[in-house]
């Protein structure tokens, strides 16, 4: 009898992801192969678009540099959701419901009005300057910080910490306090209690952190166009030009499919050496 | 369970062969006979720059016909294809100079018959007789409506010497100091005069390489690239930049609202001009009605309106002496075949060029590289 | 509850840690408020005064309150529905084999590999090819998707820890499955549930991709929002930001409150 309640329990979801995801992502994986005549897509197969997708130099220098941005925000991400996370678990814990509803709340309050929030904190006019200049740490304003890489891993932190704490703090609900106070109990430090019992307990909900946040910045284009200098763009900004301006969407396919297997070849990679790491 | 997956799949595999053939027949349909007052109690999707449309300029005259005007303007001109590309029925559309041959090609909008629209011989010459309406079969697909010469443009409170030459910007002490749009068109164009191309945008191999290593300069000084002049404009206002290089002489208007001073001017390697028009997408469900709205859009009184609103160009000739306002510092002479007609160029090389020279995607690839 | 791992002045640390990150989390937040009480039209510093006409403005703006309720009726619905889906598939892999739990796993998490640009191409190629045409219904179908992996991931991780014991000892008991779920199963996950769901929710109110290729006419907020932007900065955005925030800030605390109950 259970097996068929269980049939029926995956039935719906199945079908949903089914009609809603696989037959959307089979239409455009086909258009990958498609070839382009006058700006129009035809049904003409190659691999011309991944050839280029692989080999052009141009792109090359737009997936390296993703790489490296979402290698960045994921790990800063991930290295300050955990131990938010763990403090709110196990050494705040009075206020944990709070706190857990601020981070929430957070989530909302439209992502392009934030992002341009951004440019009203770094600019030369912004907070940060007219603290520093206040303070006397500088004399002029900085105008380092807008137009930059950094401009645009700290909006993308900023946007993904929730996503990163959620799931680790997820995971956290469930291992016991007990078996965290009974690790201490037995000698060991906080942080050995941290790293033998919940960090091992929780590494699904940092690899979801972690992947989350990798996945996010991998698409990324709004952020580096809107905060990021002439030399910021991500291969998002390639994709997202290949469906329009470059009127050319089977090469936009290729692209972003290309984008996927890497993201998934390197998460893959992370996860086992985190794997190994916990064991 | 090994059914249910040949079944998926070959649910599949059949979807694909139907999209791969179905994708092909979407043409429009031959029109029927001219329907009078085909706006009356219709409804006019528009897609493209809210403010271009007629919202304010043609509202007693929709009222008087019952029609509803709903406009959307999806962020940017990619997004526009991208939209009317995938189907979404709008009547009529915006269309740009700099993106008109491509939506063109593109077949998101068709051709337009100008004998149906009663006031296009007032349309000045200059622009009506440009080769940048047509597309490549001669058939013209773009109806302008505003036009304007490119001017920069800066904070004269920040910039005591405007510069003369767009060399000037590659200077170090330009750097991170402006802002430019994310296309070769006006860099490739100016820094090719600069070097005494004359036949910019038409450039050869050599002259591309030549102006692309300037352009990689230009784009290392820029600060950032903007998304349109609404966001320059906020970052000038905000003392993030001191220059805009693709700019638009409303933009001062605009910034005077919020009490802020900017000024414009023209490189010494002239100016080039720029369009937005009206066009009708492929997926246009009331054609008829898209004629009527485009005529009334090109008339005497709406265009005197348009342009004193805009702080543009107007393109009907009557209208010159009407239009009122900051609008009225155009120098019509460019638009209507007088002394600096030159100066409305097109920066931009076209799709098909002679052998020899550089066509438009040559010069996107480059710019792609000088990003990379 | 005070607890006794803790001393003094790693608590104080801690609380020191809470509250810089909060406060980095909020940084953009306070500045979209704030300015959408500047009393002119510009968004930088120096703050010239305060004045509620962006308010008056936005609510009295057909326009923006059709866009809202838009957005509301995405986000319930997306919730509810990537809730019930999530559920349901997080609920079968209860006692499942290894082998079936990793492979629904990576098959639940595919999606979110893939770039919400691509995603929402392919799907409006497809409302097009089968003539389901662009709605706002179109976009809740897409945003259930982009949810779904979310809101499986805090059920899954829920779920992993979840005492089996306590269910086999239901069932001994003779407890019929759906007792057995009202009792047990859906109190301890009950948090994770409501968690799920309003994260589904904030995925929805913000999602923009997806949203312009599907919604045609039916514009959400953030459809609005970028379209504005794009033609000019003023603090009425701002105001939007902020009335959106105060809406949903006031859900969250419901399920807040909720949460809080149950556990």
């Amino acid at each position: 009898m259970r097996p068929s309640v269980r049939t029926l329990q995956m039935a719906p979801a199945t079908l949903y992801y089914v009609a809603l995801f696989l037959i959307p992502l089979l239409m455009l994986a086909v258009y990958s192969f498609y070839s382009v005549e006058s700006f129009e897509p035809v049904p003409k197969l190659t691999l011309d678009n991944y050839v280029e997708a692989a080999t052009s130099d141009v792109f090359r220098g737009f997936y390296l540099r993703t790489l490296r941005v979402a290698l960045t925000v994921a790990l800063i991400v991930t290295l300050i959701s955990f131990p938010f996370a763990f403090v709110l678990n196990y050494v705040l814990p009075a206020r944990k419901h709070v706190v857990y509803f601020m981070v929430l709340v957070s989530l909302f309050g439209g992502y392009i009005v934030r992002v341009y929030a951004w440019r009203n904190i770094m600019g030369r006019e912004g907070v940060v300057n007219q603290t520093l200049l206040g303070l006397g740490v500088v004399d002029r304003p900085v105008t380092l910080f807008l137009n930059s890489e950094l401009a645009v891993i700290v909006a993308l932190v900023n946007y993904l910490i929730p996503f990163g704490i959620l799931p680790i703090y997820a995971a956290m609900q469930n291992v016991p306090v007990g078996q965290v106070e009974a690790a201490q109990d037995l000698g060991g430090s906080r942080w050995l209690a941290a790293r033998r019992v919940v960090l091992p307990l929780t590494s699904q909900g940092c690899v979801a952190a972690f992947a989350i946040s990798f996945i996010a910045t991998s698409a990324e284009w709004v952020t580096p166009q809107l905060l990021g200098g002439t030399g910021d763009q991500l291969i998002g900004n390639q994709i997202q030009h290949q469906f329009g301006g470059g009127l050319n969407w089977p090469l936009g396919a290729a692209l972003a499919l290309t984008m996927v297997v890497l993201v998934v070849a390197l998460l893959g990679l992370a996860y086992a050496v985190i794997r190994r790491w916990l064991r | 369970m090994k059914k249910r997956w040949l079944l998926a799949a070959a649910v599949s595999s059949a979807l694909l062969v139907l999209t791969a053939c179905g994708s092909s027949d979407d043409t429009s349909e031959s029109q029927g006979p001219v329907k009078e007052n085909a706006c009356e109690n219709a409804t006019i999707n528009f897609i493209g720059l809210e403010g271009e449309e007629g919202k304010v300029e043609l509202e007693d005259w929709r009222e008087e016909r019952g029609t509803k005007l709903v406009s959307s303007w999806p962020g940017d001109w990619a997004q526009l294809i991208a939209a009317i590309k995938v189907g979404q029925p709008f009547e009529l559309s915006t269309i740009p100079y700099h993106w008109a041959q491509r939506m063109i090609a593109a077949e998101v909008v068709q051709p337009i018959d100008t004998s149906r629209l009663t006031n296009w011989d007032k349309v000045a010459s200059g622009l009506a007789e440009s080769p940048s309406l047509r597309g490549e079969d001669g058939e013209i697909y773009g109806v302008p409506i505003a036009w304007g010469d490119a001017p920069y443009i800066y904070a004269p409170d920040r910039v005591s010497n405007p510069p003369k030459s767009i060399t000037d910007l590659l200077d170090p002490s330009w750097k991170g100091r402006f802002v430019l749009f994310d296309a070769p068109d006006s860099p490739f164009y100016l820094l090719a005069k600069a070097h005494g191309f004359d036949e910019s945008p038409l450039l050869t191999q050599e002259q591309l390489d030549v102006v692309v290593a300037d352009a990689a300069k230009l784009v290392d000084n820029a600060a950032a690239f903007q998304s349109n002049y609404q966001d320059a404009n906020d970052r000038l206002i905000n003392k993030d930049v001191d220059l805009a290089v693709g700019g638009w002489e409303a933009q001062v208007a605009w910034a005077e609202e919020k009490g802020v001073t900017l000024d414009f001017g023209f490189f010494d390697e002239g100016r080039h001009g720029w369009w937005d028009g009206l066009a009708i997408p492929s997926t246009s469900e009331n054609v008829d009605c898209a004629y009527e709205y485009i005529d009334q859009m090109i008339s005497t009184e709406v265009q005197a309106e348009l342009a004193t609103n805009l702080v543009s160009g107007a393109v009907n000739t009557d209208a010159f002496d009407l239009v009122e306002g900051d609008a009225q510092s155009y120098d019509y002479s460019v638009v209507t075949g007088g002394a600096n007609s030159d100066d409305f160029a097109s920066s931009t090389p076209p799709e098909e060029v002679a052998d020899g020279y550089m066509n438009y995607q040559d010069w996107l690839d480059a710019w792609q590289k000088i990003k990379s | 509850m005070r607890n006794p791992m803790a001393t003094r002045s790693t608590r104080a640390l801690a609380r020191a840690y809470l509250i810089a990150v909060l406060a980095f989390l909020f940084a953009p937040l306070v500045v979209v408020v704030l300015f959408s009480f500047h009393s002119v039209p510009r968004m930088s510093l120096p703050f010239e005064g305060f004045s509620l006409r962006w308010y008056d403005e936005v609510l009295h703006d057909p326009v923006v309150i059709d866009a809202m309720m838009r957005s509301a009726t995405a986000a319930v619905l997306t919730g509810l529905l990537s809730g019930i889906l999530g559920l349901s598939i997080a609920l079968a892999l209860v006692g499942a084999r290894q082998r079936v739990r990793a492979a629904t796993m990576v098959a639940a998490l595919i999606p979110l590999t893939f770039p919400s640009l691509l995603y929402a191409i392919g799907l409006a190629i497809c409302y097009h090819y089968f003539d389901v045409g662009y709605s706002l219904k179109a976009t809740i179908g897409g945003h259930v998707i982009i949810a779904l992996p979310f809101v499986f991931i805090v059920l899954s991780a829920s779920l992993d820890r979840f005492r089996f014991s306590l269910l086999e000892a239901a069932f001994d008991l003779g407890a019929s499955p759906w007792l057995a779920f009202r009792k047990i199963t859906l109190p301890l996950i009950l948090p994770a549930v409501i968690g799920a769901t309003v994260l589904a929710m904030a995925l929805s109110t913000d999602e923009f991709v997806v949203a312009f290729f599907t919604a045609g006419q039916e514009k959400t907020l953030p459809l609005l929002l970028y379209a504005r932007i794009n033609q000019g900065l003023d603090p009425s955005l701002n105001a939007i930001g902020t009335i959106l925030l105060v809406a949903t800030t006031g859900l969250a605390w419901l399920s807040a409150v909720r949460t809080a109950k149950e556990s």
